[in-house]
């Protein structure tokens, strides 16, 4: 392939970081971690980015890159599975809104990826890094960031002199001398970790192709097309160490544990702990609180009933020793409603009394005429007209306490009458009748 | 499910209190009432002398009201229909006089009273007025009083112990 690649521009940005951590899925099917420097890959132990990277970005085959509309972290998640890009569990970081991409990788290649004990190895190239597994400045494990979306912002950055606007499928390659090649002088050949990366397709997975080579640049290109079964003249691009660098601050990482809408999910069952633990003595003074208020109630009742007893028993006791005193206070005075009958009384009328409990009935009745009886006790045409008498009745006026009803008739209306309502005091002592 | 039962279960710690402290209420309403009772009668018992009555037996008492009843029939012009004891379990059946008492309510049971009904009719307007005075030197109580033309009936409360 004669046709020279597109270089990428290049430009250090001031907040590049001095290393990149980098794990790659060889094509040997071992994982490999890499720290990467402006002068190259170095080759790191297993376990080594567990605790001394912040983040390692990853280039694993089942790392997923769609395109899509603005869209929530769950249903990039769901979009994700219904597409059938996986079928387990993923995490995602979600560019929908700024890029229009999301990057999705199955949660397992996640922990497989962090976890030294998973069988991952490291790839033998240059020195191992020595590394404390107690640093107490690193006391998390790295998190692990998607390789595409690097070679995303590697494009990205290289604006119009990225194939990206062609149409044609084309690839990246980043092309990263290692150590070794620099530290020994022995090697006469140049050993290089290629990643290549095949895009161009939407309906397609980018390819990853990492591997570690001795072969030109061109020829590695080469061969990525070829496994793509592209033509030898498509397209592609070259990038290295110093353009890592640069770009690698712009690549999100994915969530380091399970999320909820974009809040970790540890988050929301310390935060739901912490409420229940709340609720809990919330819920302990409110029972406190509940019991004491019984407790006070209840011996206020038991002082109460005490003091009913007591006074019970002095009340029996002063009824016992004057019960002539004690009926006296509790009898009605049937002599002084004679006395009020007679008061009510008058000429021609009769007056009878009746009580209801404390309030006494005075029935002032008067017959219409005189009755005389002739002959076989029929109504004498002697009989006298009693107008005076009646008007007599209908002017009586209540006593002071009483009320008066208004007049009454039988049907034959040969008599009126109306009644008088006294009703005595109420009495404090009343409750001691018995019923 | 922890949030409703706790919901649940204060629910029912709040019906407890509401109850506690309405019984407590009810029971100090009682006390203030017993208290105005007791102020009342000792009112009575300081104004009153010393009674011939004092610890006298409900059977007595009412042999007494009895006697009374009959023996002023004749100097008050009142003929006596019925005499009957409204708390039995008859006219003519026999019964212990415990049986037809009622104890009186607030006394402790230190006092009982026994219903007795009278009814009859009068010759005289006086005669009806002095008879009703005779029982008030028993300890009786009147508790209804009825006249109309010439007929009375009477109702009065006999206390014993």
């Amino acid at each position: 392939m004669a046709r020279p690649p597109f270089f990428a521009k290049r430009s250090m940005p001031a907040q590049a970081p001095a290393e990149v951590w980098l794990a790659t899925w060889l094509t040997s099917k071992t994982l490999a971690h890499w720290r990467v420097t402006a002068d190259g890959a170095s080759g790191m132990a297993a376990g080594t980015a567990r605790v001394e990277a912040d983040r390692v970005i990853a280039f694993h085959p089942e790392e997923r890159r769609m395109a899509s509309a603005p869209r929530s972290i769950e249903s990039a998640k769901s979009m994700v599975i219904r597409e059938g890009l996986s079928i387990e569990r993923v995490r995602v970081v979600n560019r929908s809104r700024q890029d229009g991409l999301i990057y999705a990788i199955p949660v397992g290649c996640l922990e497989s990826l962090i976890d030294d004990s998973s069988g991952s190895a490291s790839y033998g190239v240059g020195h191992s890094v020595g590394h404390s597994l107690t640093a107490p400045d690193k006391p998390s494990i790295a998190r692990i960031a998607p390789g595409l979306m690097l070679v995303d912002r590697l494009l990205a950055r290289a604006g119009a002199a990225a194939p990206t606007q062609s149409g044609r499928p084309f690839a990246v390659l980043i092309d990263l001398c290692t150590r070794a090649d620099q530290a020994s002088t022995a090697r006469l050949r140049r050993e290089r970790l290629v990643i290549g990366v095949v895009l161009g397709d939407p309906s397609i997975q980018p390819t990853v192709v990492c591997s570690v080579t001795d072969e030109p640049v061109k020829d590695v290109a080469r061969l990525v097309l070829y496994e793509q079964k592209l033509p030898d003249d498509a397209p592609w691009v070259l990038f290295d160490a110093a353009d890592l660098l640069a770009a690698a601050p712009e690549v999100d990482a994915y969530p380091a544990e399970p999320e909820w809408q974009g809040v970790a999910t540890r988050r929301i069952v310390n935060a739901t702990l912490a409420a229940s633990v709340v609720l809990a003595v919330a819920g302990a003074g409110y029972a406190f609180d509940t019991l004491q208020r019984i407790r006070g109630a209840d011996a206020r009742a038991n002082e109460a009933r005490e003091r009913i007893d007591r006074l019970q028993g002095e009340i029996g006791a002063l009824m016992r020793s004057r019960p002539s005193a004690l009926a006296k206070e509790l009898s009605l005075d049937p002599g002084a409603m004679l006395d009020r009958a007679g008061e009510l009384w008058r000429a021609g009328a009769r007056v009878s009394v009746e009580t209801r409990g404390a309030t006494a009935d005075y029935t002032v009745s008067v017959p219409f005429s005189q009755v005389r009886m002739n002959f076989q006790n029929r109504p004498s045409a002697w009989s006298v007209t009693e107008r005076a008498r009646v008007a007599a009745v209908l002017a009586i006026e209540p006593p002071s306490g009483c009320t008066r009803s208004g007049l009454r008739a039988t049907g034959a209306l040969n008599e009126v009458s109306l009644v008088i309502s006294c009703e005595s005091p109420d009495s404090a002592l009343a409750r001691v009748l018995p019923r | 499910m922890f949030c409703l039962a706790s919901l649940f279960v204060a629910r029912g710690q709040q019906t407890r209190v509401t109850l506690a402290e309405a019984a407590a209420q009810t029971a100090q309403s009682e006390v203030r009432t017993l208290e105005a009772l007791a102020q009342r009668v000792r009112q009575v018992a300081e104004k009153a002398p010393r009674d011939p009555h004092e610890n006298k037996s409900l059977e007595l008492a009412l042999a007494e009201t009895v006697a009374t009843t009959l023996e002023r029939r004749i100097s008050d012009a009142i003929s006596i229909e019925t005499v009957s004891v409204t708390t039995g379990g008859g006219v003519t059946r026999v019964s212990p006089v415990a049986e037809m008492a009622r104890p009186v309510p607030l006394s402790g049971g230190q006092l009982r009273a026994v219903s007795l009904r009278i009814k009859g009719t009068y010759g005289h307007y006086q005669g009806l007025r002095d008879y009703v005075a005779s029982f008030l030197s028993l300890p009786v109580a009147v508790t209804s009083f009825n006249a109309s033309d010439r007929s009375f009936e009477l109702t009065l409360a006999v206390f014993g112990s």
